[in-house]
């Protein structure tokens, strides 16, 4: 058996679960550091999970339920806000996470409260020269672009400003986040997909120029979902 | 029933704290883990406290499902039995003895289950069927049953290092047969 296979073995072995405790953890922490190691294991995963539909199904008893969400919410009562308002969650994430958060989204073109009538855009907005990332979330209609910043931090004597940008045209300013967003901007154009927009660093109260002065730390380009 | 689709949504919304989504995840999912932990742990009890443990999982590593190329279903139940598994290592001996025979019930394929799902059941059934017998039997007992490899030393009657040599080699011609 050649360290592939001998690893690739191993990898097996754990997704089969016959390993010991100690075992065990070895491969968990291995897992964590050495991304081809986690890929073994997820592509035993998968093929192993052909033998799931020999578990049958057993009801849990019904109070279990309500258990369950003591232990984790507590007396918290749930909030009904819409998932907008729950980016919290989300924020510290780094940018490969943000990827991921854009797929979880992807999954949410059928959230309740949301037209289905109307096209929804996205854009995930990162650069490998800064730590600051923004989701972007527009739907045509009335409803606002709303813009979350997922990481990065801002001084004080700065603001963010959100660009448009279509083809080589010029940027034209969208506005300051957590300022103002003017989407009228967009909300005219035709086709909104396939644009880019892009986050600049500028003075407090944003550039006086009309276009960005300050680095761009942030660019992605528009989805529709 | 909830498609493989809408279990996947659920999921999502359930990243972003959707608490409704959540309920709902465990309306279409709980039974179905539940009889995976019941299977792995034979303890009722313990598989009560263990489901539970296991959505508090799903709750916080519901962000990580995107990212990950398996079937929602898949996912859940991976989460459940690595859970179970972690907790029957961690006993110091097996809580029931396990019965002699050594069959493995053969469920025939849930009809709701969708084609891709069977004709990977089928697929790998096919494969484990190549192996000799008590090689495969000793695959889906791990798999399906939660056998370690001193239990599956016992039931054959070989030493550890013999069990193990064996399964390795058997996973890997497994591995080999799945991707023809």
């Amino acid at each position: 058996m050649t360290d592939r296979e001998s690893d690739d073995a191993l990898a097996a072995e754990f997704v089969l679960g016959v390993l010991d405790e100690a075992d065990r953890l070895a491969c968990e922490k291995r897992m964590q550091s050495n991304a081809g190691f986690a890929n073994a294991i997820q592509q035993w995963q998968i093929r192993l999970s052909a033998m799931d539909d020999g578990f049958t199904d057993e009801v849990p008893p019904v109070g279990l339920k309500a258990g369950l969400d003591q232990r984790l919410f507590g007396n918290q009562a749930k909030q009904n806000d819409g998932f907008w308002s729950r980016l919290w969650f989300w924020r510290g994430l780094s940018g490969a996470a943000l990827a991921g958060f854009v797929a979880v989204v992807l999954l949410l073109v059928l959230e309740p409260g949301s037209n289905a009538n109307n096209d929804i855009y996205i854009a995930s907005l990162s650069s490998e020269t800064s730590d600051d990332s923004f989701i972007v979330l527009f739907e045509t209609g009335n409803e606002p672009l709303r813009i979350q910043q997922v990481s990065g931090e801002i001084a004080s004597d700065r603001d963010y400003e959100l660009w448009l940008i279509v083809g080589n045209n010029p940027p034209s300013s969208l506005g300051l986040i957590n300022g103002q967003i003017n989407t009228s901007i967009m909300e005219n154009r035709d086709v909104v997909e396939g644009v880019t927009l892009a986050v600049s660093l500028e003075p407090k109260g944003g550039s006086i120029t009309g276009l960005p002065t300050g680095p761009v730390i942030a660019v992605g380009i528009v989805k529709k979902i | 029933m909830a498609t493989p689709g809408d279990i996947a949504k659920l999921i999502g919304r359930t990243a972003l704290g959707d608490r409704n989504a959540f309920d709902a995840l465990y309306a279409h999912t709980s039974a179905k883990l539940f009889g995976v932990l019941l299977r792995l742990l034979r303890d009722r009890a313990e598989a009560e406290d263990a489901l539970q443990e296991v959505y508090i999982k799903i709750w916080q590593r519901s962000s990580q499902y995107a990212r990950s190329e398996s079937s929602a279903m898949s996912w859940l139940i991976v989460i459940a039995r690595y859970h179970a598994i972690d907790r029957l290592r961690a006993r110091k001996m097996p809580l029931l003895p396990i019965d002699d025979s050594f069959e493995i019930a053969d469920k025939a394929p849930d009809p709701e289950a969708s084609a891709l799902a069977s004709s990977q059941r089928a697929q790998i059934d096919e494969c484990l069927a190549r192996l000799e017998k008590q090689k495969a039997n000793a695959i889906r007992g791990a798999y399906l049953e939660g056998y370690s490899y001193q239990e599956l030393a016992d039931k054959n009657d070989i030493p550890l290092n013999t069990m193990r040599t064996w399964l390795r080699r058997s996973l890997l011609k497994l591995k080999e047969c799945l991707q023809e």
